[in-house]
């Protein structure tokens, strides 16, 4: 039993006995409570430990839901939980029904609720908070990702590119199986000879490139950290001659000479734990599967791909292929996809097709074709047969 | 005489089921800002569902508050994050050609970043709680508490675990301590002795998978296949003390948490707790049961409905049926004619992966969580409740930047 001792001889107040807290003291009491309409009030009486009996009234006006109790049950009955404005921490326990529903029919702004403070301030967390964070991620692990891109040792490079190679493989799988790597004997010999030719005319070390060609249906190649290219299958289908795919090749062959994937990939470890710092776990995954996807379709800055497109222009002619060879195979693209169609067709949807399109005719018109075939009609045709 | 009060549950599970499915939702359609605002109407159920003595525990948290102090965290922490790993990751590669090294060092580094945020968001918890319109408190120690962690964990370790009991102990009593119900400070009694029994089981399992493991890396050194027998049978008694291993330690975080329940104290008022390992250990085991039954049968259905959603729109897609979601998630109903492309066979597999990380999250709460806690709550009794009248009110503590930094770590503890 709780509450103020109660003299048996005392008048018992009029009113439902209810559990009331004043705010004030861990102590409940009991009090009787009513609803007097004529006052606009709820008066509520109990016997202090003096033996005193007190009555005081909350306005009706004054009374509040306490914000979430409002649902509350008592076994199959409610339970409601009523609070004053004046005095929010005290709180009024209702359980019986007719008392509780008179209380919610009379009371005029039981759902009123404080007015929101400091909007001004969250405004202004929320502006400085995305400030913050869109300068870490575009302007501070950039910067960082650069200076660590040029500093990493080559076989720190090879072990990063090799890590992010099993993953796109992965990603790319849809299944438990990975992306399987096409390894027909000829085509692989075919795929070695394009290598070879296109390292001796590059200024790269001769093994600073490895060309893989992966069993997917995307028309696509990208360069990995530490100078391993893949190409996938969709390219080699879409390609009419051998030398639109050593045009693609010189181009990525570019990204590996101005080390582009390893500042990528690294710029990515950083981009992604502050992306899934933001969404939360619940993303945990997703993000794995995404930061996979945005790595092949790697877009590099506009100067980074101008520049890979200068230093295919440059090395292509010493390879004996028009650095113009890129050309028919965009417009294809081009007409098939439209100049921007997503995932399905990386190549085509670079921005400013049009301008690299016009860019690798202009670097063509100096060049002299030497009659002298890039790749044999035979080993094209092993290498268009190396996923078989 | 002393008043023992008992406590009250509300426990229905059909409320608590629907709240969480759409705050679930809601949570998942914002990209997971909703979070906060999910979390604060969970707390609130949760807690206005245990009666001490009929009144209930009351939880005024506020959503906005969360998720301005995550703001605050999340700048802290995605400069460290960010630079950190990215700097990890560069020097594990460069020295090592691996990238488990930066792993390792990023999880040592957060090891005291999680005690840290721990206590920070238990310290807002508290200050959000009210029981009887009084409010709960923990002081401001959070470094303090991080450096004394780093203490006991390090003891810990330098005994292979043996010092374990003596850590919770005393990390439970640094807490309790700095706890007050309104003006009462709360008192941790009891001794780090009181919890060697129930440990003793747990360590022994450790002590043999340390073992195990110790042998069968002095075996391939050796190679001494005198030896072989004995190695054969090691997969076997490490897996029985793995499993051992697991099952004691629940026991012991049961019969722990009520050793510590039991003392402690807040002035004349104390606690008395009868939860029962039995009665945890079936609801864990039959709740996920429950879980994964009730998250299998959702997300098959919801793959049949957007199977049907995907044939309509799709018709190449006919000849796989109900498994059309399947077969466009892993790629081999991709790109033929009348099939989707490789942006839709994405677009699907991440919806079913994220529908079914939901179903689960909601069901465990509802099958899981709640009946745990409802057991704790049910079996929490009051000693010496005629002393709470001379309990006053404390002023708010104003928590300021909330959980942020724990809600970054995911550390929302059981919600």
């Amino acid at each position: 039993m709780t509450g103020a001792v109660r003299s048996p001889w005392g008048p018992i107040p009029e009113g439902v006995l209810c559990d009331f807290v004043d705010g004030e003291s861990a102590h409940r009491h009991e009090v009787y409570v009513q609803v007097r309409p004529n006052e606009a009030g709820l008066s509520l009486s109990y016997t202090d430990d003096t033996g005193q009996a007190q009555t005081w009234t909350w306005p009706l006006s004054h009374l509040r839901h306490v914000e979430g109790q409002t649902k509350l049950r008592w076994g199959p009955a409610r339970l409601g939980v009523f609070t004053n404005v004046l005095t929010p921490t005290a709180r009024l326990y209702v359980r019986d029904t007719v008392l509780l529903h008179d209380i919610e029919a009379r009371a005029p702004s039981l759902r009123h609720r404080a007015p929101v403070t400091g909007r001004g301030r969250l405004a202004g967390l929320i502006a400085g908070a995305t400030g913050s964070v869109a300068l870490i991620v575009f302007f501070l692990i950039p910067l960082i990702a650069d200076q660590l891109a040029t500093l990493l040792p080559i076989e720190g490079e090879r072990a990063l590119g090799e890590k992010t190679y099993q993953q796109v493989r992965e990603a790319f799988s849809g299944g438990f199986v990975p992306l399987g790597e096409c390894a027909d004997e000829q085509g692989l010999v075919a795929l070695k000879q394009m290598e070879t030719k296109l390292l001796a005319a590059s200024t790269l070390a001769s093994d600073a490139v490895q060309l893989t060609v992966l069993d997917f249906d995307m028309i696509n190649a990208f360069a990995l950290p530490g100078g391993r290219i893949v190409v996938m299958r969709g390219l080699i289908d879409a390609a009419e001659t051998p030398d639109e795919v050593a045009a693609v090749i010189a181009h990525e062959m570019g990204h590996v000479d101005h080390r582009d994937p390893t500042r990528h990939a690294l710029r990515s470890v950083g981009t992604f734990g502050v992306l899934s710092l933001v969404f939360g776990d619940f993303a945990g995954g997703t993000m794995v599967l995404m930061g996979a996807n945005q790595l092949v379709n790697a877009q590099y800055s506009q100067a980074a791909e101008s520049a890979a497109d200068s230093y295919a222009h440059d090395m292509l002619p010493r390879a004996g292929i028009s650095p113009g060879a890129l050309a028919p195979l965009f417009e294809r693209l081009k007409a098939d996809y439209g100049d921007s169609e997503g995932l399905a067709s990386h190549l085509a949807s670079h921005p400013q097709l049009g301008d690299r399109v016009t860019r690798a005719q202009s670097a063509a018109e100096s060049y002299v074709d030497d009659g002298m075939p890039f790749m044999s009609n035979m080993a094209w045709q092993r290498l268009r047969q190396i996923c078989d | 005489m002393a008043q023992l009060l008992k406590t009250d549950v509300e426990g229905r599970l059909v409320p608590l089921l629907s709240l969480s499915i759409w705050t679930a939702v809601l949570s998942v359609v914002t990209l997971g800002f909703y979070r906060f605002w999910m979390k604060t109407l969970l707390r609130r159920h949760f807690w206005s569902a245990i009666r001490p003595d009929r009144t209930p525990l009351e939880y005024v948290g506020k959503g906005i508050e969360k998720f301005t102090g995550f703001l605050i965290a999340l700048v802290i922490l995605a400069l460290l994050i960010g630079v950190v790993a990215l700097i990890l990751v560069y020097a594990s590669f460069a020295l090592f050609q691996e990238e488990y090294e930066a792993y390792l060092i990023a999880a040592v580094l957060a090891i005291p970043l999680i005690y840290f945020a721990s206590y920070r968001a238990k310290r807002y918890v508290y200050a959000r709680t009210r029981w009887r319109g009084i409010r709960f408190g923990l002081e401001p120690a959070a470094g303090r508490y991080t450096a004394y962690a780093m203490g006991q964990l390090f003891l810990t370790l330098i005994t292979m675990g043996g010092l374990w009991p003596r850590m919770t102990f005393k990390l439970e009593k640094f807490r309790t301590d700095r706890t007050f119900f309104g003006t009462q400070r709360l008192n941790q009694g009891g001794r780090w002795t009181g919890l060697i029994k129930p440990f003793l089981p747990v360590l022994i399992s450790f002590w043999v998978i340390l073992f195990v493991i110790g042998g069968a890396v002095w075996l391939s050194v050796e190679g001494d296949f005198v030896l072989s027998a004995w190695a054969g049978l090691m997969p076997l008694l490490s897996i029985v003390a793995i499993f051992g291993g697991l099952f004691f330690y629940t026991r012991y975080r049961v019969v722990a948490l009520r050793y510590m329940t039991n003392h402690k104290t807040a002035g004349g008022v104390g606690l008395i707790s009868n939860a029962s390992f039995p009665r945890i250990f079936w609801l864990n085991f039959a709740g996920y049961i429950l879980t994964n039954l009730f998250t299998t049968l959702a997300s098959l259905a919801v793959a049949g409905v957007a199977s049907g959603v995907l044939i309509l729109a799709f018709p190449g897609l006919r000849d796989f049926g109900l498994f059309a979601t399947g077969a466009v998630s892993d790629g081999s109903g991709l790109g033929g004619e009348g099939m989707p492309s490789a942006e839709v066979g994405v677009f699907f597999a991440i919806f079913i992966y994220m529908s079914t990380l939901l179903f689960f999250s909601v069901f465990r709460q509802t099958f899981v969580l709640f009946p745990v806690w409802r057991h704790y709550a049910e079996t929490l009794t009051l000693t010496g409740g005629e002393h709470l009248r001379k309990i006053a009110q404390r002023a708010r503590d104003e928590a300021g930047e909330a959980e942020g930094m724990a809600e970054a770590f995911d550390l929302g503890a059981a919600i």
